[in-house]
């Protein structure tokens, strides 16, 4: 996982509770580093670890916490440092689904070191579509959701995913429906 | 042979165009349409973009050839730039295709260009260039944070280092003043290992013990050598059962240079690493506290004694503090004040006792050396709590401590209100006795007994000449040589200091014709020693011719009464003793008869002028305004000149009832004396007898003159000196009867009454006598 993931962590924990319960839950950790170089690779079972100690400290179940993660990832972190290429990443919320699985292509080139997810996309309608996401770390199906939930939230729409199916395929396979409604301006 | 059909071109290079021969649009990508809304076929690519390199412009030869080259081309009212490659597709009719991208330097260019990542071909690397340039901004984000933390972590160890280098500075500071503290308190700290039998000592420790570095005791036993013998076993055994529980214990050392002290030691026993048992503490020379305590010890003894008598004494007593406050009073203090001890109690004496009539100079140098802790001496006005104001001399001390710091002071009150009154009596009575002194006629001079000047008064210096601050100056031996001087050589001059007590002698001072009686008197000391001399002048010169005249006046007054006396005597015996006829008894009783009334008016004069010499006839004098002319035609209607028809010849001189201030008697006598004796002296030669008034301006004054002229036979200048002398008579000789005393006693009574008189006279050309007396001008 690459040091961005570990500092948006930290931004957001320090942010929703305060720097003493970061703190708290990296020394809970186990974790020396204090600084997360955004563009290096960190262990992933460093952010296991750290997602873990923040539930424990914060009493939150992981799944919320990753769901809630997973929104402030693409309306804090993402809007933060890739603000005008998020916005060219696609006209619609439509769109954007569609370029994921490009984008991720394009990120492995850059960072050999990671192995980003792979997604996706089958369109079923025009307002929706099935989204594959297929990834070697487990348990970050809830992240995936607060990304989605915190698009639709990007492009002013209303979502709504659901697990259609969790393959054994591969390293881990879930495929979602992502539902959608443009919302009244307003 | 591979070929893309124009719906395939068009999707996969979504910005290309293409152009034919004559450079007019044939065909162009869905995304560039989005770029330049305006492109349509058929209409010059040159109108729309401008080609910047290579240079050859949109001109088909160079194009053929420059496909090689990678051409930009710049849409100018965008200016959007567009690069790539141009392919040249040879064929019936030539074509060139531009298959260009547009250049974005930043994902911020696509929101500019409206461009999304779908508007580009998946093969087109400016995606991954944009994502490039976001991750290096990602990673300049990332130093720009890591080099903000490492400037905050930078201030912060300045911060800390400067912190530290301040604490490092105190903490040397500290040593410092603790080493000095140390050296100041006498102290020094000790540590003994009792395994290793190894003592550690300070150098104030050292110090104490009066050691250089090889002096150092480093094991208990050596240290023991120093401690005193008398206490050695006792702190041997105090150190050595020490167990866990500290202790304190003073006792004596003798130094490495010999000379004995005090010490207090303190003792910690810590744990070492077994089997050490360490033990720790100070040691402090308390050679001068000890002193000190034994000093006080005896100073309290000594308050307790001097409470002891101050509580008895008839003195006042106060104990203040060093700010002047009541700490305590006696009984006699509060006896003086009537002020009870609470309410003396933390008060200063001078706001309960002090008055406005209180010295504020007293109290300025009272509070001058109570400021200075200095003892002083004062006399001072007090007023006790009922108003009484009293006297009371005032001795302060202050009270010292062992540093010799003021801490107390006590002052000792005496009353002196009594002796106050008797001074001030006595002062009065010697300002009096110098009043009475300096009045005095007579002179006085004192002396103590070295013959230093104590007093004289004016009259003395008069005597002697001088003023009387020259004379003031003068001693005993001066004042002796002044006298002697003034005596003359001719005299004998004893000098007072060797004339014995209660000796008197004369002085005829010749220059100033003075005579001086001088009286010495000794001033009795305590044991029959004189403390001094007075010496007493009086001036007897008038006494002395008042003498000489009276004896010379008996001796005259013997001869004039003699002659008659004797004639009467003889005459009166020779009635007894013969039988003589009538006509010479007759004759011989007229003698005595004529001899007896010369007597009588002799004897009258005398007594009169006596009465007017000795002042008592002046008391009887009736001074008033007297009416001349009146006054002089009764004295000539009364005259009876027995054998002389002459008249007085009265001359007023146009002067009208004038008024003179006189005793209308006695100026009638002084008249009647004129005129009896111009009467006698012209008998012989006759000639009118005249009374004549004149008035003249003399002074201030307006003076009436009764001038009494006769035609006689006058006098000398010699005879008119002595005129005026009693028994005096211009003609001696029994030729003109008389006493000798008229002219005296006329003169006594015109100038009793401020009146003057005045002669002239010449031989054989008779003589005016004349009387001036003030007039009464105030009617």
């Amino acid at each position: 996982m690459y040091g961005l993931v570990n500092k948006s962590l930290q931004e957001m924990v320090e942010k929703k509770f305060g720097p003493t319960a970061w703190v708290s839950a990296r020394t809970s950790a186990g974790i020396g580093e204090d600084i997360f170089i955004s563009l290096d690779a960190y262990p992933d079972e460093m952010t296991y670890r750290l997602v873990g100690a923040v539930c424990e400290v914060t009493g939150m179940d992981a799944q919320t916490m990753l769901t809630d993660f997973g929104r402030y990832w693409v309306l804090e972190t993402a809007a933060q440092h890739y603000g005008h290429l998020l916005h060219a990443s696609g006209r619609t919320f439509r769109d954007f689904l569609l370029a994921l699985p490009n984008f991720h292509a394009r990120v492995s080139l850059m960072m050999p070191r990671l192995v980003p997810p792979e997604f996706a996309c089958e369109e079923t309608a025009g307002d929706r579509l099935v989204l594959h996401y297929r990834s070697s770390r487990a348990g970050l199906v809830p992240f995936v959701e607060g990304l989605i939930q915190g698009l639709a939230e990007l492009y002013s729409v209303a979502a709504a995913t659901h697990i259609l199916d969790e393959r054994s395929d591969g390293p881990g396979h879930t495929v979602f429906e992502v539902i959608w409604q443009n919302r009244a301006l307003g | 042979m591979v070929g893309l059909s124009p719906e395939q071109l068009v999707a996969h290079f979504p910005f290309h165009v293409a152009v034919d021969e004559s450079m007019q649009v044939i065909q162009y990508g869905r995304s560039l349409a989005q770029l330049i809304p305006e492109i349509r076929i058929g209409i010059p690519i040159a109108g729309l973009l401008r080609l910047r390199r290579p240079c050859g412009g949109w001109v088909a030869e160079a194009l053929s050839k420059d496909t090689e080259l990678l051409h930009i081309a710049e849409h100018e009212p965008t200016k959007l730039v567009l690069r790539g490659q141009m392919v040249c597709v040879a064929g019936e009719i030539k074509q060139f295709i531009f298959l260009a991208s547009p250049w974005v330097d930043g994902p911020e260019a696509l929101d500019r260009l409206g461009l999304t990542l779908g508007d580009f071909a998946l093969h087109d690397v400016s995606l991954d260039l944009i994502q490039v340039v976001q991750s290096m901004r990602i990673a300049n984000d990332d130093l720009r944070r890591l080099a903000s933390i490492l400037k905050g972590h930078r201030s912060e160890l300045q911060r800390v280092n400067a912190e530290l280098s301040a604490r490092n500075e105190q903490l040397e500071l500290t040593s410092r003043d603790l080493v000095d503290a140390q050296q100041i308190a006498d102290l020094g700290n000790w540590r003994y290992d009792s395994a290793t039998d190894h003592l550690e000592t300070s150098s104030g420790f050292v110090s104490i013990f009066g050691g250089a570095g090889d002096h150092i005791p480093s094991t208990f036993a050596s240290w023991l050598e120093f401690v005193h013998p008398a206490d050695r076993l006792r702190v041997e055994q105090m150190i050595r059962d020490a167990d866990g529980n500290a202790f304190d214990i003073d006792f004596r050392i003798i130094r490495s240079d010999g000379r004995r002290r005090y010490v207090h030691l303190r003792c910690r026993v810590g744990l070492g690493v077994a089997p050490s048992v360490i033990k720790a503490g100070t040691l402090q020379d308390v050679t001068v506290r000890k002193r000190t305590e034994r000093m006080l010890r005896v100073q309290r003894r000594q308050i307790r004694k001097l409470a002891l008598v101050a509580s008895k004494t008839d003195n006042g007593v106060v104990i203040t503090d060093v700010m002047g406050r009541i700490e305590w009073a006696n009984r006699a203090f509060r006896r003086q004040s009537g002020f009870a001890q609470r309410q003396l109690r933390g008060r200063k004496p001078g706001d309960l006792l002090q008055v406005p009539e209180t010295s504020q100079d007293t109290i300025k140098y009272m509070r001058a050396k109570l400021a200075a802790h200095e003892s002083f001496n004062v006399e001072l006005l007090n007023a006790a709590a009922d108003g009484r104001r009293y006297w009371v001399a005032i001795d302060v001390q202050p009270i010292r401590g062992p540093d010799g710091v003021a801490t107390h002071f006590i002052s000792v009150q005496r009353d002196i209100t009594a002796m106050r009154i008797q001074q001030a009596d006595l002062e009065r009575l010697h300002a009096e006795r110098e009043l009475i002194l300096e009045l005095s006629s007579d002179g006085f001079l004192a002396f103590d007994e070295n013959g230093a000047q104590v007093y004289s008064n004016s009259a003395a210096a008069y005597f002697m000449g001088l003023q009387p601050e020259a004379l003031s100056l003068m001693d005993e031996f001066a004042v002796d040589a002044r006298l002697a001087s003034l005596s003359g050589e001719g005299g004998v001059f004893v000098p007072a200091r060797v004339l014995a007590d209660g000796a008197t002698d004369i002085l005829n001072l010749i220059d100033a014709r003075m005579t001086l009686r001088r009286a010495v008197r000794n001033i009795a000391g305590d044991n029959g020693v004189a403390r001094g001399r007075v010496v007493y002048l009086t001036d007897i010169t008038r006494e002395k011719e008042l003498d000489r005249m009276r004896t010379e006046f008996l001796a005259t007054a013997a001869h004039e009464l003699r002659t008659p006396m004797s004639s009467i005597h003889g005459f009166s015996e020779l009635l007894m003793t013969r039988e003589l006829d009538a006509p010479t008894r007759r004759e011989v009783v007229e003698i005595i008869h004529h001899q007896s009334n010369f007597v009588v008016r002799m004897v009258n004069d005398l007594l009169d002028l006596e009465r007017l010499s000795s002042g008592a006839a002046f008391g009887e004098l009736r001074m008033q305004a007297v009416g001349v002319v009146p006054l002089v035609r009764r004295v000539i209607d009364g005259l009876l000149i027995e054998n002389d028809p002459r008249r007085v010849q009265f001359q007023s001189n146009g002067i009208e009832e004038p008024l003179v201030l006189a005793d209308p008697d006695k100026l009638a006598q002084a008249l009647i004396n004129l005129l009896a004796n111009a009467y006698r002296y012209s008998r012989t030669k006759g000639g009118a007898i005249e009374l004549v008034l004149s008035r003249r301006q003399r002074k201030s004054r307006v003076e009436i003159g009764i001038a009494v002229r006769d035609h006689g036979i006058g006098m000398t200048v010699a005879q008119i000196q002595k005129v005026f002398e009693r028994f005096y008579r211009a003609d001696p000789s029994s030729a003109v009867s008389g006493t000798g005393l008229g002219m005296t006693l006329v003169k006594e009574i015109i100038e009793r009454m401020d009146g003057i008189i005045e002669i002239d006279s010449a031989p054989d050309l008779g003589a005016t006598v004349t009387l001036w007396l003030p007039e009464v001008l105030d009617r």
